[in-house]
């Protein structure tokens, strides 16, 4: 896999914030051993990620079903860690594979979040149980494929919640150029979505 | 211009983000039944995404994971106290990370191994590399053969972490798995794997292992 920092396209305007760990990936990914046995302590967060977004849908996945993902999880973590593009940390870059993971096993064996979770009923819009959170996955997978700058615009918005204000602050832009970089990401993935939709 | 295309979409992008636009421009827009339907759809997105973005906020405020949040946060102050990186460093990480590839790459596939004969499977003594005594591990091969219509899975475990699986290969039609440098990488210096068929129906045939020692870790 070509290292996205190696990408021909322009570099965007988003920073690297977590050098460290883009130093730490780098070093495992040129062969160091102690740095591959950091990492492997590091991916121990994977256990408690699952733990916490089980919790979170209701706790759908017995303990035995947890370890299967879990170990799905680690496997996709290491195939991948040559796109680790240091934007965020090591841990919420892993929180996020976790989260589409666990929402992909639910899926595939057909296990609906519990009914009771404070989460699940507080996003249902429809009486079919659970397809709304299958509805996250996808979207989840989808924004995971979009151009960094995309990603990053679009995870203030909706995951930090900031105002287009702080997020031109943060990515170094007016609030109106924060908007229509916004707006187009939005269409963009929207056209992705589509586009596999046609596929199917 | 009144056939929805790009065109359109860049319009609806302008008026979405309060840019001024013509009249005529919003009279198009407004006219167009495909343009109906995409403010429609990133409409949903954005209720899906801010679904999204609500249940990673709850999950983060879990007391096993709340650290995370907070590291995020602590990355993210100190980041915007920094000048951003500058484009030669981020070049040069990359270039780093590009040659560490091709090395691992070169080592997986110089690497050598000794053909280490067969392990009996019922009557049939199934071949199996590596197995045993190695140099190095490039690659994993049998002999077995995936029944009609099914396919082949290959398991890595770690004995001395209680058989804790270690790699995975995705389904397989002939015998051989060519493990990423990252994963080859992740080899424990002693472990045993396996090959197990599937048939179409997803039953899981007879297990066949080995077990391997690399000498130069």
């Amino acid at each position: 896999m070509k290292p996205s920092s190696l990408r021909t396209t322009p570099i965007e305007s988003g920073e690297r914030i977590a050098s460290a760990d883009l130093a730490l990936v780098a070093a495992v990914c040129s062969g160091d051993a102690s740095s591959m046995q950091l990492i492997l302590e590091r991916l121990s967060c994977i256990a408690r990620i699952l733990s916490a977004q089980n919790e979170q849908l209701g706790r759908p996945l017995a303990a035995t079903d947890l370890e299967d993902v879990g170990q799905d999880v680690r496997l996709l973590v290491l195939r991948k860690l040559p796109s680790f593009e240091g934007r965020s940390s090591l841990e919420s870059w892993v929180f996020r594979i976790c989260q589409i993971e666990i929402l992909s096993y639910l899926r595939k064996r057909r296990r609906v979040p519990s009914s009771d979770s404070e989460i699940v009923e507080s996003v249902k819009d429809e009486p079919t149980e659970g397809s709304d959170v299958f509805a996250v996955e996808r979207v989840l997978r989808l924004l995971e494929s979009m151009p960094s700058e995309s990603q990053r615009v679009i995870r203030l918005k909706h995951f930090d919640a900031l105002t287009f204000e702080e997020i031109g602050t943060r990515m170094g832009l007016s609030p109106n150029s924060a908007k229509t970089l916004y707006y187009r990401s939005l269409f963009r993935m929207r056209q992705r979505f589509r586009a596999e939709e046609f596929e199917e | 211009m009144d056939t929805h295309d790009d065109t359109h979409e860049k319009w609806l992008v302008q008026i979405l983000a309060g840019e001024s636009v013509s009249s005529e421009v919003r009279s198009i827009t407004g006219n167009c039944s495909e343009c109906a339907t995409a403010l429609r759809d990133v409409e949903a997105l954005s209720a899906t995404l801010d679904r999204a973005g609500e249940l990673e906020r709850r999950t983060l405020t879990a007391p096993e994971v709340s650290d995370i949040r907070q590291r995020e946060l602590a990355l993210a102050d100190g980041a915007s106290r920094r000048r951003p990186v500058a484009l030669w460093v981020r070049i040069a990480a990359g270039l780093l990370v590009l040659s560490g590839l091709f090395l691992g790459l070169r080592e997986a596939i110089e690497g050598g191994t000794r053909d280490p004969g067969p392990t009996m499977r019922g009557d049939h003594a199934a071949r199996m590399m590596p197995r045993g005594e190695v140099d190095s591990v490039t690659h994993f091969e049998s002999d077995v053969a995936a029944p009609p219509g099914g396919s082949l899975e290959i398991r890595v475990y770690d004995p001395a972490r209680g058989n804790a699986l270690v790699l995975k290969s995705p389904p397989l039609l002939e015998p051989r798995w060519t493990p990423n440098a990252n994963e080859l990488r992740a080899l424990p210096t002693a472990f045993r794997w396996d090959i197990v068929s599937i048939d179409s129906t997803g039953n899981r045939g007879e297990r066949t292992s080995a077990d391997v020692t690399v000498r130069s870790r």
